[in-house]
């Protein structure tokens, strides 16, 4: 049967919990309102503190800044509440369910770029489709590109289609 | 940690709640929309000082209170349930404790794909378990090896369920980075 692909936290996590931990403090100012009314502590009511606060011309700068910081938090939580967990895993060819992260593939095409003839140093970085080999070159070795590109080639083969590019640069002598 | 089907829904209301709570405030101190201006503060002290509110407060609190407990709770990670039932005939009918299924695959996957520090996790699906197998990859490995041992991990699996109770999926991630060395490398 099928099932649900590897996907990363989505961003709507956080936000809930967040949103859980508001609610149950609304949850305790309106209680601590019930039982100053009910006479059941003696404090004043802070919420019947706060509606009385609404008769004043202007907030106050505190109540500003929650204001806006309300206003903010809340336009985080409705960005993150339609955003979609992206795929955390590529999904490689073959009858079996195996999935490899985009640092799997940057490791390999590293390790395969580096131990091409006349590389010295290699490092790979995956973005969405495309697979950027950086490596540095001993001197006179300009036609290792298409070495390296073989060997990441060769290396990643089944694993994802990826569109490899190779930046070369040449060691000083 | 699960992720609970409230937390979207839940999330965007809670998040339209306060972004017209800070807009109230904002245009409470400039004077943008003069919304607030046509606010009747008397109706609002009234019904607060009302006998039946303190009385709704406290429902509202207390509903409130349990469903912000039940939102965090309901995330908290559930132990999965061990055993699947296997094919029966008749009267007779066999489970499988699938706890010991995967600390095989987990030997067989780091004995035949160049990968190690295996470890797995099991969920419930339809009609049977997924046992998830993550481990981490050696950066000398090559895509064909890692894709054999997975397709015969599956194979193997599929062999001895053929109903699809316990299947099996490999999640592998990067290499884990390597402590550090206590003396210099020397070239």
């Amino acid at each position: 049967m099928k099932v649900r692909d590897p996907r990363r936290t989505p961003a709507a996590a956080w936000p809930a919990v967040i949103a859980a931990l508001l609610l149950g403090g609304f949850a305790v100012v309106l209680g601590q309102h019930a039982a100053a009314e009910l006479g059941w502590i003696g404090a004043d009511s802070w919420l019947r503190t706060a509606f009385a606060s609404l008769d004043d011309a202007q907030p106050s700068v505190w109540v500003l800044i929650a204001g806006i910081a309300a206003a903010l938090i809340g336009l985080w939580f409705l960005i993150a509440a339609f955003l979609p967990a992206r795929r955390s895993h590529l999904p490689a060819d073959g009858p079996g369910d195996l999935w490899v992260s985009p640092r799997v593939v940057e490791a390999l095409a590293s390790d395969a770029a580096g131990r091409a003839p006349g590389v010295l140093h290699a490092h790979s970085e995956l973005r969405r489709r495309r697979l950027k080999v950086k490596a540095l070159l001993a001197p006179g070795n300009e036609a290792a590109v298409a070495d390296i590109m073989e060997a990441v080639g060769d290396r990643l083969d089944g694993l994802a289609e990826l569109e490899v590019a190779v930046q070369a640069k040449e060691a000083s002598r | 940690m699960r992720r609970p089907v409230a937390d979207r829904p839940a999330s965007a209301v809670i998040g339209l709640l306060l972004l017209a709570a800070g807009a109230a405030v904002i245009d409470w101190r400039f004077d943008l929309a003069g919304v607030w201006n046509r606010i009747e503060t008397d109706e609002v002290n009234t019904t607060v000082e009302a006998d039946w509110f303190a009385w709704a407060a406290l429902a509202a609190a207390v509903v409130l209170a349990v469903l912000a407990l039940w939102w965090l709770i309901a995330r908290l990670p559930r132990p999965t349930e061990g055993r699947v039932a296997l094919a029966a005939t008749g009267s007779d009918r066999i489970d499988l404790d699938v706890r010991s299924v995967a600390p095989r695959l987990r030997t067989d996957l780091e004995r035949n794909a160049p990968v190690d520090r295996v470890t797995s996790r099991r969920f419930e699906i339809r009609g049977g378990q997924l046992v998830s197998l993550h481990a981490h990859v050696d950066p000398r490995a090559d895509g064909a090896s890692l894709i054999n041992a997975a397709n015969a991990i599956t194979e193997s699996v599929a062999t001895a369920f053929p109903d699809g109770e316990v299947t099996v999926r490999v999640i592998v991630d990067g290499p884990k980075r390597a402590k550090a060395r206590r003396t210099p490398r020397v070239h």
